[in-house]
This record gives structure tokens, sequence and C-alpha cells, in this order.
């Protein structure tokens, strides 16, 4: 009895981390609601923004602000895919000497690639371990129309 | 230049760095803090911890790190700061580069016994002699320098303004330094300051990356101007390297001993030096695009997630420009670990 509960035990902690639908629209949501910023290390650094990376806590913090003090929503969300990160998912956001050595340095088996369709065209997303019942935000790409 | 350098690089950093290459030490921490070291992984700071040459120390809106050198002199990293540790030159002529990124660094440096260290930002350069003062980096790429104590030589684009005690001086992107004035009774507020260049870069977005635009072409020509200078060095070396060869066959001890010495080890020197001051030049450029151009796009792509105005256009059109130059002349001066 005792064994196979630790065989239990050990494979989910190893197996890498998978994200669901319902926890991507969770954090969907906090993000229409400008809210990123108040769950505290949910955005993590270094952040990939397209083909840029943002390493400083406070760039990353006011990303979130400024979209919010924009208006930006992301209507009609639909995740279209999850994909644990590859070796080639670096493309998603930019084919260059950055971008493939952010995800080579940077993400890991726990970190997926998730495609979500809205209103405002395709998003990409890079999220990770949730916090909080929130997936971690390691990137975004988007919108690409 | 890539194939040549990288296979060469390491060996020259051995043989090249100061045997005595200086450490940091931390000394205080607060918050939260991470060392970059040179294969790009992060670690965070903790007391106790070491900085090395080519390590870089970031910390958090809420962290700050006190570091103490060799000589005692001492580095106040403070929130939201990038401050890389390197160094140029080669030998005897080794000196520190003193880097200041982005946010607040303060520096106390000692009368130091060995050649002095070259404070470096993304606008400027400067030279001091024992003295006391505080760099803040905008992150639209602008410095402010002010002096607390002592003597400071600040120069960009061929101009030179020296900072006596109390006295500041801001430097704008591929610009000369501003006129200096002094600050004394003035209460430095770097919020305050780099929100008026924010606001200054929302002003004119396009305008402000051409300046960065500036700074970073030249980077690029003082890249271009080595060119020459290492592919003749790489001659030499490669025609050295054969004739040592067939001496080596020979086995005439003492012709091995005068060829190394007058020959060999002088163009492994020269070359290395090259390979030195190409990876300074291409780090700093680097080092600009990292922390300048990034934010400077997290800005506006953030205020234009969706539409976009012709400004926006404008900006987003140069941007892309400057990365494809980024790939194409830097990049192959680059590697993995620079990242």
């Amino acid at each position: 009895m005792l064994i196979p509960l630790l065989v239990l035990l050990f494979s989910c902690a190893s197996a890498p981390y998978t994200q669901t639908d319902k926890g991507v629209l969770k954090l969907v949501d906090l993000i229409n609601k400008g809210q990123v910023n108040e769950v505290e290390g949910l955005a993590q650094v270094p952040f990939a923004l397209d083909m840029e990376t943002l390493y400083l806590e406070s760039d990353v913090a006011t990303y979130w602000n400024n979209l919010h003090e924009a208006g930006f929503t992301m209507t009609g969300p639909r995740v279209e895919s999850v994909e644990h990160v590859s070796d080639n998912s670096w493309q998603a956001f930019a084919d260059s000497y950055d971008m493939k050595n952010f995800f080579a340095r940077y993400t890991g088996e726990d970190t997926s690639l998730v495609t979500l369709k809205t209103g405002e065209g395709t998003f990409y997303l890079l999220l990770e371990r949730a916090l909080r019942g929130y997936p971690r935000i390691r990137g975004i790409k988007g919108p690409v129309q | 230049m890539k194939k040549s350098l990288l296979t060469v690089v390491l060996a020259a950093t051995l043989m090249l760095t100061p045997l005595s290459a200086q450490k940091a030490f931390v000394e205080y921490v607060e918050g939260n803090a991470s060392i970059q070291n040179t294969s790009g992984s992060l670690r965070p700071v903790d007391f106790g911890s070491t900085v090395t040459y080519g390590e870089t120390v970031l910390t958090g809106q809420d962290g700050t790190v006190e570091m103490v050198l060799d000589n005692g002199s001492r580095i106040r990293v403070s929130g939201n700061s990038v401050f890389s540790y390197t160094s140029t030159g080669a030998g005897t002529d080794s000196r520190p580069v003193l880097a200041t990124t982005a946010g607040s660094v303060s520096y106390k440096l000692n009368r130091a016994a060995g050649r002095s260290p070259i404070i470096r930002t993304n606008s400027m350069v400067a030279g001091v002699r024992g003295t006391e003062f505080t760099i803040f980096a905008g992150r639209d790429g602008s410095v402010l320098l002010a002096v607390a104590d002592g003597i400071v030589d600040v120069e960009s684009e061929g101009v030179q303004v020296t900072l006596l005690k109390n006295e500041a001086v801001e430097v704008a992107p591929g610009e000369a330094p501003g006129a200096k004035y002094e600050y004394l009774g003035r209460e430095l507020d770097f919020s305050d300051w780099n929100k008026q260049k924010n606001d200054a870069f929302l002003t004119d977005p396009v305008g402000t990356l051409k300046a960065v635009e500036r700074r970073l072409a030249v980077y690029a020509a003082e890249l271009k101007k080595l060119e020459a200078p290492y592919a003749d060095a790489t001659d030499s070396w490669k025609k050295a390297t054969a004739q040592y060869k067939i001496l080596l066959e020979e086995g005439d001890k003492e012709k091995i001993k005068q060829f190394q010495q007058e020959l060999l080890f002088p163009a492994q020197d020269a070359r290395a030096v090259l390979i030195l001051n190409i990876r300074y030049w291409a780090l700093n450029y680097l080092s600009m695009r990292r922390y300048v151009v990034s934010n400077l796009y997290m800005e506006m792509k953030s205020r234009n997630p969706v539409t976009r105005t012709t400004v926006a256009d404008e900006f987003f059109a140069l941007h892309a420009e400057l990365l494809r130059r980024y790939e194409t002349v830097i990049v192959p001066e680059l590697n993995e670990n620079d990242y």
C-alpha cells in the first residue's frame, strides 16, 4: 500500500508540469483585470516580451501596469494548444540569438508554450508551475494577426 | 572574426587576466538581488558572495547590494539596477571596468595602487582618481553623474568634462556631456529624474531611439576599426606558429626559446589584446541593446498593445532595424555565454 503511494507521489513530483485550459483562462482573466502585479512572483524575470527580454522586476511590473492603463484586454480567449517547450519553441517568439538563448537558459521541462486565440489576435504565452492558483508567466508574444 | 576569436578567447583570457583579478565581496544585501555569471546563469546574492570579472549584479525593486573591492573601494547597487564588473586591456595594461547599465550605483573608490578603474555607462566613460560619486542610468540610455568628493573626468562623443566635488552632469545617449552644474543643497532624486527621462521618451520615442542608435553606431564603428588589425595579427600569429613548429622539429632549445620571446609570444599577445578589445565593444553594444533598447520597446509596446499610431509604427520599424543590425553585426562576435 505504502510503496504504490510513494511511487505515485514520486512520479507526480518529477513529472513535467502541464497547464490546463482552466488555469490559462484564469490567468487571462487576471490580465484582463490588470491584476498580474497583485500576485507577487507571478511574472518571472527574466521575462520574454515578443523578441525582447526584460531583466528587471520593475520593467515587468511597468509592462503590466501600462497594459492595464492602456485598457488592454484579451477578448473571447480560447486555448488553441498547450505544448511543453521543445528545442525549437524559441522560434515562436523570434528567430534570434536572444530568444534562442533565453529559451535555453530560462525555460525548462515545467515551461509550456500556450497558443491563445483572442479577438485581438493570437498570443503565445510561456507559462510555468502555478502560484496561488495562477500559472507563473515567463513571457508573452502578441497579438499576432 | 568569430571563428578564430572563439577558439582562443579562453586561452587569451587566462593568459592575460592578471593573476590577482580583483573580486568584489558582498558585504550587505537586502531584498531580491542576483548575480549573472559569465555563463549567463543567475544565482542569488548573499552575504559573502563574490562578484568576479565578467559578472553582473541585478537588483529587484526592493534590492540593495553593497560590495567592497580588494583595495577597500566600495560599491553600492540600489534597487532596480544593473551593475557589471569587467576589465579591459591585458596584462599590466589591464583595468577594471565598473559599469552602471541601469538604475543607480554609488561608488567610493580608494586611490588604487595599480591602474584606476574605468567607469562606464551606456552613454559615457569616466576616469576617476580616489573619489566618491553616484551614477544614475536612466532607462532611455541617459546618464546623470554626481560627484560627492574627488575628481571625475566624464567623456562622451570625444568631449570631456571634469567634475569636482558637488558637481553633476547629464549625458544623453549619442551626445556630448551637457553643461555641468552644482547640485549642493539640491536633492538628487533618481526616481524623479528617471521619470522625466521617460516622459521625454514618450514625447519623442523615435527621437530617443535614434539617439540610442547613434550610440550603438559608435560601438559598431569601434568594432569595425578592429577588423583589419585583427586580421593582420591573426596572420602574423599563424605565420609565427608555423615557423615555431619547424623549430620544434629541429629541436634547438636556444633557438626555440629565442623565437618564443621575440616572435611567438608577442604575436600571441597582440592578437589576444585585440580579441579582448573586440569583445569589450561587442559587450558594450550588447549591454545597451539588452537594458535600454528592450526597455524602450516595452514602454512602447505596453502603451500600444493592439492598435498603433503612426509614431508607434515608426518606432517599431526602427526597433526592428536595430535588431537586424544587432543580429548581423554584433551576434557574430558573441558566444552563448554572453547572453
